[in-house]
């Protein structure tokens, strides 16, 4: 078999981008057949069977599977991710950092309040340990400041040349604190809602760049990596879960693949008919700063497709996005309302765009007036050469 | 180098933008062009980031009708003919080599589909590098290995692989070599007009190429054909400036009317100058008339001009650069004996007046139904392709214009697709 024209693993397939969702649908998908995997969101949903919840002392509802009277799901939130980034130390954090604040940020865009990590370390022959050291204390710092403790853990020490220094895999379990109908999915994402970002994208994409040997340029810009958690708790607080439609944390593939894979969740609905949803971003609205454009346009690479550690897109419903927004600036004054869901065959700009019709586009509408076409990240991101 | 100044001021200003738009719009609807049966004005960029920054600021769809913008051989990794993506791939398949490349070029499929990211998956030494003396650093580290570097650009990246050879040399590092596939942007303009192939009313000249060549280099553009030349920055100010400038003076000084004074020019050579046709600077903040001569000195002193193939061009005379016998110690291609040596032509060898037979069915991907030897000549816009944005796509590309990021099809599909554009 093959994936992405090629019968062997290339890098592009782990990259965040296209070739690692067709990695997903062709391979992983199949082969494990699980709905809630299926969905390809932030974090899964794992179901308490009804003895367990039973031998709690609660009582459950069968079909909707939600503890009786309350309406809050009986299911954990789990979410899993392996951190290889190169190199381990970067300004503004290292891979400690990384690896509890990636996991638990997941858990927090799907909605759920995070409450145990596990930690795997793959360790390479030689890896001094004073690195070692500081990588994992960053984590359990990062950790004790969501309040996570780390419950479970393993150590594989491999020869040297077989790993890089050191891969860490994290693990974390949340739950849902409030009714099942409000947990974020995109789903619930409608027409008229608006998009909004929780500060300035790209920053951990040139701070690692930067930190790659040879790449020659000095910049003061520093990783955004940071837990994300307390910015999420308090636009649920003052807007309300059920204003919250959906949210993404900005990763490998940058606001725009975030972005575009929120517009095809929306877009494939429920299962059902399409329905007819696509996005409108005013590139004017979204903030990069000035050192890490500076940075993206001297390797000719596109901010909005940067990796970002610490940022998070959210779409609410209209009358909610005002204070969401105002509650985020409170965080990141570079927050921002950066668009707009539109019905693509009804709506006006939808229409001239999308003359056809189509859904789950995403179109960034330029500070010139003209759009431009937003994807998912087609590979790892090349400076140009002309 | 210091990333810290970058300032796009003014060059992003909307309203000037607009403004410049506007002007535009009028000087086109005065002009009548694309209109009663009139053929709009063609001004073709031939310059990826060009490329990718008129699609980035979508300005294809706010330019009036009378004005078509197309792309010409601009990008670097497109033009790489197949002949030597195979000698890349069989440097990349050597063992105890490492094969040191831009990015952009791991994705190109050589003459059986194979590309160097393939090659690496299946065990080759590949690395991305950002700069050439990131190339030779790497052969310091690594005594006991021959670095190569994938040497793929025009005038532009040429100074810096030369500049690598250079030091390579006073370093004493032995063991890098460069596989100079580089290009000269000016032979393959002259090539394209020469044909007659498609209507060129003006080309917009790449601002760092003429940072490097001078804005002098792109003189016989306006001398010989009469054709309009503006040399242009990369912001979207820079560029409608740019595009002003041309419908502004094609609407004062009609093609037709000149290009009797052009006839009579390429008769008499030696008379420089057309009264009514220079090439025109946007660019001065980075561009001066005689271009960057230390960059020049480089080239000069490391490489020598020879025949070379263009992927959909074929061959033209004089427009690669190979690197001097002198420094044949570093030359990958005479290392590994890769290919007959091509002597250089006379510089007064004349132009070719029609494109070879390779050109039209410029390869192997040809049969395939791949029209990017026809995109790379501007014959035809990436959605009049009948694969475009059906079986060639960024995930499975069938032609290096798609590949590529600052290939044409790339920048059509990213930024500008519909899929009532698709299909021709």
């Amino acid at each position: 078999m093959g994936i992405g024209g090629s019968d062997r693993v290339q890098l592009a397939h782990g990259e965040g981008g296209l070739f690692t969702r067709m990695l997903e649908t062709e391979l992983f998908l199949p082969a494990f057949r699980n709905q809630s995997l299926a969905e390809l969101g932030d974090a899964g949903l794992a179901w308490l069977p009804a003895a367990a919840i039973a031998g709690m002392g609660a009582a459950v509802r069968g079909e909707t599977r939600t503890v009786v009277a309350t309406s809050i799901p009986a299911a954990v939130a789990v979410t899993t991710d392996t951190f290889v980034v190169s190199p381990i130390q970067f300004p503004g954090g290292d891979l400690g950092k990384l690896a509890a604040c990636g996991t638990l940020n997941d858990l927090a865009v799907a909605g759920a309040r995070p409450f145990a990590l596990t930690v795997g370390f793959v360790l390479e022959e030689g890896l001094p340990f004073a690195t070692l050291e500081a990588i994992v204390h960053s984590l359990a710092a990062a950790a004790q400041q969501a309040g996570v403790p780390v419950v479970a853990g393993d150590t594989k020490v491999v020869r040297r040349g077989e790993a890089d220094q050191l891969y860490i895999n994290t693990t974390g379990l949340g739950y849902w604190p409030y009714a099942e109908a409000h947990i974020p999915h995109p789903g619930r994402i409608q027409a008229g809602d608006m998009v909004l970002v929780s500060g300035d994208v790209g920053r951990h994409g040139v701070a690692i760049l930067a930190t790659r040997a040879g790449v020659g340029f000095d910049t003061s810009v520093t990783s955004d990596v940071d837990w994300i958690g307390p910015e999420v708790a308090a636009v649920a607080e003052q807007a309300g879960w059920e204003a919250i439609h959906a949210m993404r944390d900005v990763t490998r593939g940058g606001l725009a693949t975030v972005v575009k894979e929120l517009a095809l969740a929306a877009a494939a609905g429920a299962g059902e008919a399409t329905t007819g949803l696509a996005f409108v971003l005013d590139e004017a609205s979204i903030s990069v700063d000035p050192a890490v454009a500076a940075a993206a346009e001297w390797l000719g690479l596109d901010p909005l497709y940067l990796p970002c550690e610490g940022r998070w897109v959210a779409v609410v419903d209209a009358s909610a996005a005002p204070l969401a927004l105002a509650t985020l600036r409170q965080f990141h004054p570079t927050a921002a309302i950066i668009g707009q869901v539109v019905d693509a065959k009804n709506n006006v700009e939808g229409r001239c765009l999308n003359e056809v019709g189509q859904t789950g586009e995403v179109w960034l509408r330029t500070p010139l007036g003209s759009h431009r076409r937003l994807d998912l990240l087609a590979g790892e991101p090349q400076p140009r050469i002309c | 180098m210091s990333t810290a100044r970058f300032d796009p001021g003014c060059w992003r200003d909307p309203a000037l933008a607009r403004r410049l738009l506007q002007r535009i719009a009028d000087v086109c609807a005065q002009a009548g062009w694309g209109e009663a049966g009139r053929p709009p004005l063609v001004v073709m960029e031939i310059c990826g980031t060009h490329t990718m920054a008129i699609a980035r600021w979508g300005l294809r769809s706010l330019l009036p009708s009378g004005l078509r913008l197309i792309s010409g051989p601009g990008c670097p990794v497109c033009v790489t003919d197949d002949g030597q993506m195979d000698e890349m791939m069989a440097l990349a398949r050597r063992p105890g080599v490492i094969v040191a490349t831009y990015g952009d070029l791991l994705k190109v499929p050589d003459s059986r589909g194979q590309t160097l990211a393939q090659a690496r998956a299946a065990g080759a030494d590949v690395r991305v590098v950002y700069s050439p003396l990131e190339a030779v650093e790497l052969a310091r580290q690594l005594p006991e290995r021959q670095v190569v570097l994938l040497g793929v650009g025009f005038e532009t990246t040429a100074p810096g692989a030369a500049l690598a050879v250079v030091q390579a040399k006073a370093m004493g590092v032995n063991n890098f070599f460069l596989y100079s596939a580089h290009r000269l942007t000016p032979p393959a303009m002259r090539a394209l007009l020469s044909t007659g192939e498609q209507r060129i009313d003006a080309f917009l000249i790449p601002g760092h190429v003429s940072a490097v060549l001078g804005e002098r280099a792109f003189a016989f553009l306006a001398e010989e054909f009469g054709c309009g030349a503006v040399v242009a920055g990369f912001e979207p100010v820079d560029i409608l400036a740019a595009l002003l400038q041309i419908v502004e003076e094609a609407a004062a000084h009609p093609v037709a009317e000149l290009l009797a004074v052009g006839e009579a020019r390429r008769d008499r050579p030696a008379v420089c100058g057309n009264a009514q046709r220079v090439v025109h600077n946007e660019y001065r903040r980075a561009v001066r008339p005689e271009g960057n001569p230390r960059a020049q000195e480089l080239m000069e002193r490391v490489f020598r001009v020879v025949d070379a193939d263009w992927r959909g061009l074929g061959r033209i005379p004089a427009s690669g650069l190979a690197l001097r016998p002198e420094w044949r110690a570093w030359d990958a291609q005479i290392r590994w004996d890769l290919r007959l040596d091509i002597p250089p032509l006379p510089s007064s060898s004349p132009p070719p007046t029609t494109l070879p037979p390779s050109a039209t069915c410029l390869d192997k991907r040809a049969t395939s139904g791949c029209r990017c030897g026809h995109v790379l000549r501007g014959v035809i816009t990436p959605p009049e392709c009948p694969l475009f944005g059906r079986v060639c796509t960024p995930l499975q590309p069938r032609g290096p214009c798609m590949v590529s990021s600052e290939g044409a099809c790339a920048a059509y599909y990213r930024y500008e697709w519909r899929q009532d554009l698709a299909g021709g």
